[in-house]
């Protein structure tokens, strides 16, 4: 269970400029339910999304996650809760290790890392288990150099990290956006299975269209830092690319007009 | 009564006053000025306060004193004189050229009278004895370097060629390196010397002059590589190089041959109660000191493997025939090493190559876990290093166990590791000038955990001692075996604990907030605090290679710093060139300690081909930025891209 309310971020830009990224985004989202969101750049998008991982700090709301209020927690203590796949399949593991050292990192987040060798038999096997599960022909490469990997292979054993011990919430920021399709499908593939096997919490940031409608059971749309739409149930049923892609722009020209009436109505009060 | 009171209080305030002026009046206030704590220079101001309180001038009493020693550092000695003149001291005492040399140029309506001078017509106190600055008198002490080298030459015939080692920065070095020249000319000897910069590189000069087929030292008069003596003696002594001192007062060299400082300080003394007996210093010619004491000693002659003829034994004003602390040479009684034949001579040469290597080891992995392992460019081991060499020296001076002195090394190094980490993580300075700050701090510090700016470690336990006691020194046996066996067990030990710490749960997280920040964040680790660990760990394991380095070369010098990171830094470098590719942690922390054995005996193999020992840095500083900057000429240089973006 995620409660979101009232979220502002705004990003002073070098020159003096600022951008608003998030104007009071309200958000609620029920355990393990799958939810997508979609936006253009500049949409807040990517931006809730590390607000909500603790990347940034929100200038006002609250974030909770599983009944905590989590919005002064540093990014780090939040990582117990949360779990996070990155864009950028470099960002999500160490390249310098092996596959199975950067699995026992991540079985280890949230708790207490001690002075012992927690690579052992029994570890392995969890992990050799665990990847074969992936269904990617992982399973053996647990004493590969991460960085002699793929990066669909990376990012299929990012996620696998994220959802190692299970997280109260499962953010995916793009995850799939760098790289080539064949590797997308099967990220997308092992991402639904993970979600659905786990009955995870999620929040999946996406810039496909196919994806939103076609992954988890609710679509969020960004623009201009707010939410102008949300769709499940029955009303996202049967729901296409072409109409969301309809949809979005008709409800851009709505948030367009209504972000512009604040502007002139702050104009006119100022 | 109002006005009775504010008389009375007016009366008091002026009385006061007026004490304190009548008091500097009647009691003379002396500032005493040294450049630094050499023993000789101790030695000169005790026999300056003798003579004086053998007067009946009291401290505190009716003289007082105001100490000042600029710890090595000659330009705090203009800072002292006109700390001197602020503080309205009556007179000033000088010790040593420098010291003389800078009171004349800042101070002349007050007397300076000065000791430990050799010279004082080459400092510009004066023309002639009697002939001077009105304001300057003293006693100088004569250090003939040329009889000296004339009886060293006729004690110890073994040795054909003689030299020194001198300071270029020091203005006496080249009147002193001439007298030598020139008498050496005179005798038909040959006469090599090789110009050394910092303490820290005596024991490289001495390699080098022996190199050269120098078979014995006749040290010339200098503060800096009087403060490094020990580590002379010691080189020599492993070469088989014999050393004679041209002053008394050091402890080491079997011979010693010139004035007693302790007489020179007296007279000088003896000069200052006449000046505070009302006598102007224009009238008062400078003293000589009687004529040069011969000191031999008898224990380090038989650490040298060398004897000192009877009839010279006889001669010498002072015979020295035990040491103090004699477990050092419990094993004295089995037979002396002989002076080295060549083949011997080689293998010790590269045994020190491999002991300082070893020593190093802990030093190269400090290096690698900051700079490879957590990708920090940290620049605090400049000063970590003598901060651990300062610790261990001063606990192991005090008499402390030398196990315990190291282990407390290595902690006084985390500590200034982990100031550096938190200057960056909590404060936010920049990782470069985090590091420069804490560097530059700890000199600072490190003067005052020494108190000095050198301590001598000849003659007390070391790490070692107890190696000693249990198997006797003989020829094959020397010192840098027993030191090569010591520093081999603790490296491996070392090295083993390193890599299984950087495997545990912990040291993979250490290992990962270097490799990447985000990733470890989001596995719920604070980077912080990593950062923080490593850095401490890092300087610890700098510390430590300090302490061991002080220990082996036998003094800590608050100068013994500079270039430490390069060295470090080559050393890593090396390793990772030499590594196979497929090595895992395991092998990189070996093959890292490797890099450091194989960069002193690169530094060895230079010297014996004839390289300078002043451009060993320059040396080292170009090949890391040789093994740097190859990769960018795209020669095919496997790992270029890891190794230049690790250090950016």
């Amino acid at each position: 269970m995620i409660e979101i309310s009232g979220l502002e971020k705004t990003f002073d830009q070098p020159g003096g400029d600022q951008t608003i990224a998030l104007r009071g985004v309200d958000l609620s989202i029920a355990a393990g339910q799958f939810v997508s969101v979609i936006g253009s750049n500049g949409s807040g998008k990517s931006t809730i999304l590390n607000v909500i991982a603790g990347t940034y700090r929100p200038d006002a709301g609250s974030i909770q996650i599983a009944a905590t209020d989590v919005t002064r927690w540093p990014e780090h203590k939040r990582a117990k809760l949360v779990g996070r796949v990155f864009q950028d399949p470099f960002k999500g593991t160490c390249p310098s290790m092996t596959v199975a050292e950067n699995l026992r990192m991540a079985e280890l987040r949230g708790r207490r890392r001690g002075l012992r060798l927690g690579l052992n038999r029994g570890s392995r096997v969890r992990y050799r288990e665990a990847l074969a599960s992936l269904g990617m022909r992982l399973e053996g490469r647990l004493d590969a150099s991460m960085g002699t990997l793929s990066g669909g292979q990376r990012q299929a054993i990012t996620l696998l990290m994220a959802t190692l011990t299970r997280p109260e919430l499962l953010l995916l920021d793009e995850h799939t956006a760098a790289l080539d399709p064949r590797a997308e499908e099967q990220i997308m593939r092992v991402t639904d299975q993970v979600v659905r096997s786990q009955s995870l919490t999620t929040l999946m940031v996406t810039h496909s269209m196919e994806q939103a409608v076609r992954f988890g059971d609710r679509t969020i749309m960004m623009h201009r830092g707010l939410i102008v739409a949300d769709l499940s149930g029955e009303e996202r049923r049967g729901v296409t690319e072409s109409d969301l892609l309809m949809r979005f722009s008709e409800l851009r020209y709505t948030a367009e007009m209504r972000v512009t009436k604040d502007l002139l109505a702050g104009a006119a009060a100022g | 009564m109002r006005r009775s009171s504010r008389t009375l209080l007016g009366a008091a305030a002026l009385a006061l006053a007026g004490c304190s002026r009548a008091d500097h009046g009647k009691r003379p206030v002396i500032g005493v000025a040294q450049v630094s704590s050499l023993a000789p220079l101790d030695e000169a101001r005790e026999g300056f306060y003798k003579a004086l309180a053998d007067s009946g001038f009291v401290r505190d009493v009716n003289v007082t004193f105001i100490e000042r020693n600029a710890q090595g550092d000659v330009p705090t000695l203009s800072l002292i004189m006109r700390d001197f003149v602020q503080q309205g001291v009556t007179q000033v005492a000088t010790f040593s050229s420098i010291a003389t040399q800078t009171a004349i140029k800042s101070i002349s309506d007050r007397p300076v009278i000065f000791g430990a001078v050799a010279n004082p017509y080459l400092i510009g106190a004066g023309t002639s004895a009697t002939s001077h600055r009105p304001n300057v008198t003293g006693a100088e002490i004569p250090l003939p370097v040329d009889s000296t080298l004339a009886v060293a030459v006729a004690t110890f015939p073994q040795a054909r060629v003689w030299g020194t080692l001198f300071d270029p920065a020091d203005p006496f070095a080249e009147f002193y390196l001439d007298m030598a020249k020139r008498k050496a000319e005179r005798m038909g000897v040959r006469f090599v010397s090789i110009a050394c910069t910092s303490a820290q590189d005596i024991p490289a000069s001495v390699q080098a002059l022996h190199a050269q087929g120098v078979g014995g030292i006749m040290q010339i008069p200098s503060i800096m590589i009087g403060g490094g003596m020990p580590a002379l003696v010691k080189q020599a002594r492993e070469l088989g190089v014999v050393v004679v001192a041209s002053n008394t007062g050091y402890p080491g060299p079997p011979l010693a041959i010139g004035a007693s400082f302790y007489d020179n300080g007296y007279a000088q003394g003896l000069v200052m109660i006449r000046v505070l007996h009302g006598e102007s210093p224009a009238k008062i010619p400078f003293q000589k000191s009687a004529k040069p004491k011969i000191v031999v000693d008898l224990g380090a002659a038989r650490d040298f493997g060398v004897t000192i003829p009877r009839e010279l034994v006889a001669q010498a004003s002072e015979v020295i025939s035990e040491k103090k602390d004699t477990s050092h040479v419990n094993g004295a009684a089995t037979p002396a090493p002989t002076a080295a034949s060549d083949a011997s001579s080689a293998w010790r040469f590269w045994l020190s190559a491999l002991v300082l290597g070893l020593a190093f080891s802990a030093l190269a992995w400090g290096v690698y876990i900051a700079s490879r392992v957590l990708r920090f460019p940290d620049i605090t081991p400049d000063g970590s290093f003598p901060l651990g060499a300062a610790v261990a020296a001063t606990l192991i001076y005090s008499g402390a166990d030398p196990l315990i002195a190291t282990v407390v090394a290595f902690f006084a190094g985390m500590g200034a590791g982990y100031v550096t980490g938190v200057l960056h993580t909590r404060l936010r300075v920049t990782e470069l000038l985090s590091g420069i700050l804490v560097m530059t701090a700890l000199y600072s510090v490190n003067l005052h955990v020494m108190g000095r700016s050198n301590i001598s470690l000849l003659d007390r336990a070391t790490l070692v001692t107890r190696m000693h006691t249990a198997v006797p020194r003989t020829a094959a046996w020397s010192g840098d075996m027993a030191f090569g066996v010591v520093f081999l067990l603790l490296t491996v030990a070392i090295g083993m604990l390193i890599a299984w710490f950087l495997r545990t749960d912990f040291g993979t997280a250490m290992r990962a907030a270097g490799d990447n920040p985000a990733m470890i964040t989001a596995q719920g680790v604070d980077r912080r605090g990593m950062v923080e660990l490593a850095l401490a760990l890092s300087n610890g394991l700098v510390a430590l290679s300090g302490a061991l380095i002080a220990q082996y070369q036998g003094f800590a010098d608050v100068t013994m710093g500079v270039g430490t990171l390069v060295a470090g830094m080559a050393a890593v470098i090396l390793g990772e060139t030499l590594k196979p590719r497929r090595a895992r942690l395991g092998g990189t922390i070996i093959m890292v300690a490797i890099g450091a054995i194989v960069f002193r005996a690169l530094i060895a193999l230079a010297l014996r081909i004839g390289l300078n020992p002043i451009d060993l840095k320059l040396a080292t500083a170009a090949f890391v930025l040789l093994t740097l900057a190859l990769p960018n000429f795209n020669f095919g240089f496997r790992r270029s891209a890891a190794m230049v973006g690790a250090t950016r």
